[in-house]
């Protein structure tokens, strides 16, 4: 008797994304990673120890001295994290064939960091970030509940 | 002169023309010796030679895309035709100076190592078939950060040429 083989989830061929401006550079993130996207002073107002962090940064380097007018709240499990964007730009649909993975020396420079890859909107490579994977757990802000019901993407931009 | 004296000489003659003959023979085979194409560039007014099998395409400059988190001499990625590639800044890995204003104005596109990138480059000189009996070991004054990605050296008319290995190169950036 076999052993039947566990069912695999087809993988989505399109993937909506939210891109965004942080520090100059565009970048754009899965939707679904996003809970809801806020102003900075209506997420400090959510609770006594949500203020968000706007050191949370993709850049290794020197601060990029960016001005967060917006604040993205993600999907999480008890935890309130938050990453710090300059500006929404849209929301698209893009085919998951037209991800491009980062190149070689890319890859290998940043190691371990959370680019899913590359996809190129109006000719131009832009970052494909998973936050999921940039904010470790030292990260997040402790006893914040979760702010709002799931939102509806369409919301932010 | 005697017989034996005569033919002596006669041989002797002989024999300096086989090797005179010979010589000739090496000429011509060295001449057809192995060759090795070498794209040759310049950069900090210095000239540099990739091979030539490494070299994919040579573009003119394209915008570069910033990537936070890559080191100074990986300023981004560029997009080629839909492909994205990443460019390094030879320059920089070198520890060569670096000028205020871009003095870069093509894009060399090389494949080395399983590894593919950009190279910015500041002018394509020529392309060259260089027997390889001429490539010779590069110079001793070289700086170290330079000295480990050369392979070899050349003389191109009175200048002195640098082989750069584009697997090291990109080996030193990937670690």
């Amino acid at each position: 008797m076999t052993r039947a083989e566990p069912r695999r989830e087809p993988c989505p061929d399109r993937l909506e994304i939210l891109t965004f401006c942080l520090g100059g550079v565009r970048m754009a993130a899965d939707v679904e990673q996003v809970l809801e996207m806020l102003d900075p002073d209506p997420a400090r107002a959510a609770g006594p120890t949500s203020a968000p962090r706007t050191d949370a940064s993709l850049n290794d380097g020197p601060a990029l001295g960016f001005q967060t007018p917006k604040v993205l709240v993600l999907r999480g499990q008890g935890k309130m994290r938050v990453v710090a964007i300059d500006r929404p730009c849209d929301i698209l649909t893009v085919p998951v064939g037209s991800i491009q993975p980062m190149p070689d020396l890319v890859a290998a420079c940043i190691g371990a960091r959370p680019y899913w890859g590359t996809v190129i909107l109006d000719g131009s490579p832009v970052l494909l970030v998973n936050l999921e994977e940039f904010l470790p757990l030292t990260s997040v802000q402790p006893d914040c509940p979760e702010v709002g019901e799931p939102a509806d993407p369409r919301r932010f931009v | 002169m005697d017989s034996s004296t005569r033919d002596g000489e006669r041989k002797s003659t002989l024999i300096l023309r086989e090797i005179a003959r010979r010589r000739e023979q090496r000429q011509v085979v060295d001449v057809e010796a192995e060759r090795v194409k070498m794209v040759v560039v310049s950069l900090q007014g210095d000239l540099y030679a990739f091979r030539g099998e490494h070299v994919k395409e040579i573009l003119p400059v394209l915008p570069v895309f910033p990537v936070p988190g890559t080191p100074e001499w990986l300023p981004g990625v560029i997009n080629v035709r839909g492909q994205v590639e990443s460019v390094v800044d030879l320059r920089r890995l070198m520890g060569l100076p670096t000028p205020d204003e871009g003095t870069s104005h093509r894009i060399l596109v090389g494949e080395a190592g399983g590894v593919r990138s950009g190279v910015f480059v500041d002018s394509v000189i020529d392309v060259l078939d260089v027997p390889v009996a001429a490539l010779g070991p590069p110079l001793e004054t070289l700086k170290r950060s330079v000295r480990e990605l050369v392979s070899s050296a050349f003389l191109h008319g009175d200048v002195l040429v640098t082989v750069l290995d584009l697997a090291r190169v990109f080996g030193r950036i990937s670690g």
